[in-house]
C-alpha cells in the first residue's frame, strides 16, 4: 500500500486560448478542471496501473469540494481532512502555439489542529495499511505547517514504514537534514540548490547524492529530465534512460517517475528501469495526464549499474539511442 | 579577510526556511563566503544543507567570511538578513 501526503494541494484551472493578450480580455477556447499536487499525481498514477493507493489531503471551501469530486471520478482513493481555508486553485494559461503561463496561488495556511490531524490522518492509514507500506511527501509544505515532513517520517518509521521524499528547497532540506527516509527523489536543480553546487557529470552526481545519504537516508533517486535517472545507494548507482522524445508535457513527469518506482517490482536496476519508462510515458501525453501500462515502454530503457564516473547523463543517454530499438513518436497513443 | 559577527534572529534557528532565504542570498554574492560558528570549522555559505547541519539556534552567534572585492558590502547585507527573524510572515 503506497499512502501518498499531498499538503498542499491544488484544482488546477486550465484556460485554452488562441492568443494570450496582457492587459486585455482574453476568451478561452476550451477549460479544464483537474486535481493537482505531487502526492495525488503519484496516486493517480498508481491507480491507472492497479497498485494499491490512497491520498491524504487537507480540503477546504468549494474547490476542495470539486477536487475530491474529480479524484473520486478518477477512482482514487482518498481520506480528506476538512480545514478551514479554502484549497487553492492554481491557473494555467495555454496559448494556441502550446506556450504555457502559469499562476500558482500559495495555498491556505494550516492551523495547529489541523496539522495534527492531518498527521492523524497519516497514522490511520499506515497503521490500516498493514505490511509493506510506503509513505510518500509530496510538494510543498504550506504555512503554518514548518517542520511537517520531519515528524511525518518520524510518524512512518515508528511504524516500520518505508518514506519518499518529493521536495524542493526549504521543505526538502528539513528533510534531509533530520534523516531517516528511504528514498529522496530530488530533480538535477533541485539536489545542486540544496547543496551549492553544480555537478556536472555522473561521477559529480553521484557524490552530490552521498552527501544526503550521510544524512542517514538509504537511496536518493536524481530524476534528469530528458537524461533518464540516476540511482545511488551507499555501495552502488545505477543510471536508466532511453533515447530522446519530444515531449507533449512535461507536467507530472517526475511524479510518475516517482509512481513508477514505488510500484515496480524486483532489484533497485528493474525498478529504475519502469521508473524511468513511466516518467518518460508521462511527458509523451498532453497536460497532467498520467500514463496507463499501455503507454509505457521498457524496452525502449537502457540500465546501467555503476556507470563510469567521467561522463555526462547525456552521454549514456545518446549510448542508449544508438543501442534501444525505437518507436515512432506517438505510435502507441492512437 | 573580512568578518562579521551576528547572533541569528530567526525564531526557528538557521534552519529550512532561513537557511533557504541565506543561502539564496549568499549565491548572489560576487564573492565566496563562508559561515561557521565562532572558533568552528566555516562551511560554504551558498550551500543550504551544510548552513542547516551548523545546527544554530535563536541568539547564537555565526561568523560570516569573505575576502576581495564587494566583501565588506556582501557582508553586511548577510549579517543584516541573518539579524531579522525570517520565520516571520514574508
Amino acid at each position: 500500500m503506497i499512502v501518498t501526503v499531498t499538503p498542499n494541494p491544488s484544482l488546477d484551472r486550465t484556460y485554452d486560448v488562441g492568443q494570450l493578450v496582457v492587459g486585455e480580455v482574453n476568451r478561452a477556447v476550451r477549460t479544464h478542471l483537474d486535481p493537482g499536487g505531487k502526492g495525488i499525481n503519484v496516486s493517480r498514477t498508481l491507480v491507472r496501473h492497479a497498485r494499491p493507493t490512497v491520498a491524504v489531503l487537507p480540503v477546504g471551501g468549494s474547490d476542495g469540494a470539486e477536487l475530491v469530486g474529480a479524484l473520486d471520478a478518477l477512482g482514487v482513493p482518498t481520506h480528506t481532512v476538512a480545514v478551514g481555508g479554502g484549497t487553492r486553485s492554481n491557473v494555467a494559461v495555454v496559448d494556441g502555439a502550446g506556450v504555457t503561463t502559469k499562476i500558482n496561488a500559495a495555498g491556505p495556511a494550516l492551523g495547529p489542529g489541523e496539522v495534527a490531524a492531518l498527521v492523524a490522518a497519516v497514522e490511520h492509514e499506515v497503521d490500516r495499511a498493514g505490511e509493506d507500506v510506503w509513505v510518500v511527501l509530496a510538494g510543498s509544505v504550506p504555512a503554518g505547517a514548518q517542520g511537517l515532513y520531519p515528524r511525518l517520517v518520524e510518524v512512518a518509521r515508528s511504524r516500520g514504514a518505508s518514506v519518499a521524499v518529493d521536495a524542493s528547497g526549504a521543505d526538502l532540506a528539513g528533510v534531509v537534514a533530520s534523516g531517516g527516509t528511504t528514498l529522496l527523489k530530488p530533480n538535477l536543480e533541485e539536489l545542486s540548490e540544496l547543496l551549492g553546487e553544480s555537478p556536472v557529470t555522473v561521477g559529480e552526481i553521484v557524490a552530490c547524492a552521498r552527501r544526503l545519504l550521510a544524512r542517514g537516508h538509504r537511496q536518493v533517486l536524481v530524476s534528469l529530465g530528458p537524461d533518464g535517472a540516476l540511482l545511488v545507494d551507499a555501495a552502488a548507482s545505477w543510471w536508466a534512460g532511453g533515447a530522446p522524445l519530444v515531449p507533449r508535457s512535461t507536467v507530472g513527469a517526475g511524479d510518475c517517475t516517482l509512481a513508477g518506482f514505488l510500484g515496480a517490482t524486483g532489484d533497485d536496476g528493474a525498478r529504475l528501469r519502469t521508473a524511468v519508462a513511466w516518467g518518460r510515458a508521462a511527458t509523451s501525453l498532453p497536460g497532467s495526464a498520467v500514463p496507463a501500462p499501455l503507454d509505457v515502454r521498457e524496452d525502449e530503457v537502457d540500465v546501467v549499474r555503476d556507470p563510469d564516473p567521467a561522463v555526462r547523463p547525456e552521454q549514456l543517454a545518446a549510448r542508449a539511442a544508438s543501442s534501444t530499438p525505437r518507436s515512432t513518436q506517438g505510435e502507441h497513443h492512437v | 579577510m573580512s568578518e562579521r559577527t551576528v547572533a541569528v534572529g530567526s525564531a526557528q534557528g538557521l534552519h529550512a526556511r532561513p537557511a533557504s532565504i541565506f543561502t539564496e542570498a549568499a549565491k548572489k554574492s560576487p564573492v565566496k563566503v563562508t559561515v561557521g560558528r565562532p572558533g568552528g570549522a566555516p562551511v560554504d555559505a551558498v550551500s543550504m544543507l551544510l548552513v542547516m547541519t551548523l545546527m544554530v539556534k535563536q541568539g547564537e552567534e555565526v561568523v560570516l567570511r569573505a575576502e576581495g572585492a564587494g566583501a565588506q558590502e556582501a557582508l553586511d547585507e548577510l549579517a543584516e538578513l541573518l539579524a531579522r527573524d525570517l520565520d516571520a510572515a514574508p
